[in-house]
């Protein structure tokens, strides 16, 4: 079903696309035009955050009502997330090719975060794929949920604001938002959040319809 | 022995040349001209940086548009893809429905 939100994401991004590439930006040396990768960059580690939060929600959902559908959608939702990530680092790797010099570091701690929240989710599915009673794996798979969405958080947001980060807004570097002072970036950088996590909504939704298609004719 | 103080004396002559020489060299010239553009030079430093180079250029010559449209196309086509699924996944719901 074609709905308001949906209709709202693709505008939304569309004009972050268009203004983003347009509008006035801080001058800076080392960045110069590639700033405006925050408006894109962002955002989908944004929505890859957004989706784990919900995947997470689902699986508490579904320890305290026992609804299936609660853990479908908490896998999908994990998919969702994960497959952000794969634009997330992809853009952050050209990014870091044009301004740090390199396309990889092992050096930076939010880099090496991301890498390892990554890996948590993997095991995630891993450890879904491993037991294959219903009832049980959706228990045991929302527990490690739980616990890698926690892992996740603490890899990804807190740990490279305590230490020497190259990362804007972590380990002493201000973030852009220090630059911006005359919000011309805010207001393409805030819809642009709005419009990508709507966008990974909107691909959860269509994911949740498929896989509930699917459990129905599989269990009929 | 006379000889030998002669070499030694001209030796010694042709040496201190030598180091009088380098003493030109290391030593900057006094000039009005110079000290002008040392007082420019500090003032410059001491101000901002040279303006960054952005795209104007880019800009200007109108590729900008270009890009932003290659962009909205690669978009709108993902947007597409997602109707597509979109209104496939309503008519195999309404026909799962109907079944029942």
């Amino acid at each position: 079903m074609i709905k308001w939100w949906k209709i709202l994401a693709a505008l939304i991004i569309v004009y972050t696309l268009i203004w983003g590439m347009l509008g006035p930006v801080p001058k800076l040396n080392i960045l110069y035009e590639t700033i405006r990768n925050v408006y894109y960059h962002v955002p989908i580690w944004f929505a890859m955050l957004f989706q784990m939060g919900f995947s997470v929600v689902c699986a508490v959902n579904y320890l305290y009502k026992s609804d299936l559908r609660s853990d479908l959608i908490s896998e999908q939702a994990a998919q969702v997330g994960l497959f952000f990530s794969l634009p997330g680092l992809l853009t952050g790797c050209m990014w870091a090719k044009f301004t740090w010099g390199t396309w990889w570091t092992f050096q930076d701690p939010k880099l090496n975060g991301v890498a390892i929240a990554i890996l948590i989710y993997l095991a995630y599915f891993i450890l879904r794929s491993s037991i294959t009673d219903e009832l049980k794996r959706a228990r045991i798979s929302a527990v490690y949920n739980i616990f890698a969405f926690v892992m996740m958080f603490v890899f990804i947001m807190i740990l490279p604001r305590l230490t020497d980060s190259l990362h804007p807004g972590n380990g002493n570097n201000p973030a852009f938002g220090k630059y911006d002072l005359d919000n011309h970036m805010r207001m393409v950088f805030y819809p642009a959040i709005i419009g990508w996590i709507l966008l990974s909504l909107w691909i959860l939704d269509i994911k949740k319809r498929i896989s509930i298609l699917k459990y129905n004719a599989e269990n009929e | 022995m006379q000889k030998m103080n002669k070499i030694i004396y001209l030796m010694v002559f042709v040496l201190s040349s030598f180091i009088g020489s380098a003493q030109e060299i290391n030593k900057p010239e006094p000039n009005v001209k110079d000290t002008l553009l040392t007082n420019l030079k500090n003032n410059a430093l001491s101000e901002a940086q040279p303006e960054p180079a952005m795209a104007d250029a880019f800009r200007s010559e109108g590729k900008i548009y270009v890009v932003i449209a290659v962009l909205v196309i690669i978009f709108l086509c993902i947007i597409g893809y997602l109707i597509y699924l979109d209104v496939k996944l309503r008519k195999i719901e309404n026909n799962t429905k109907e079944k029942l």
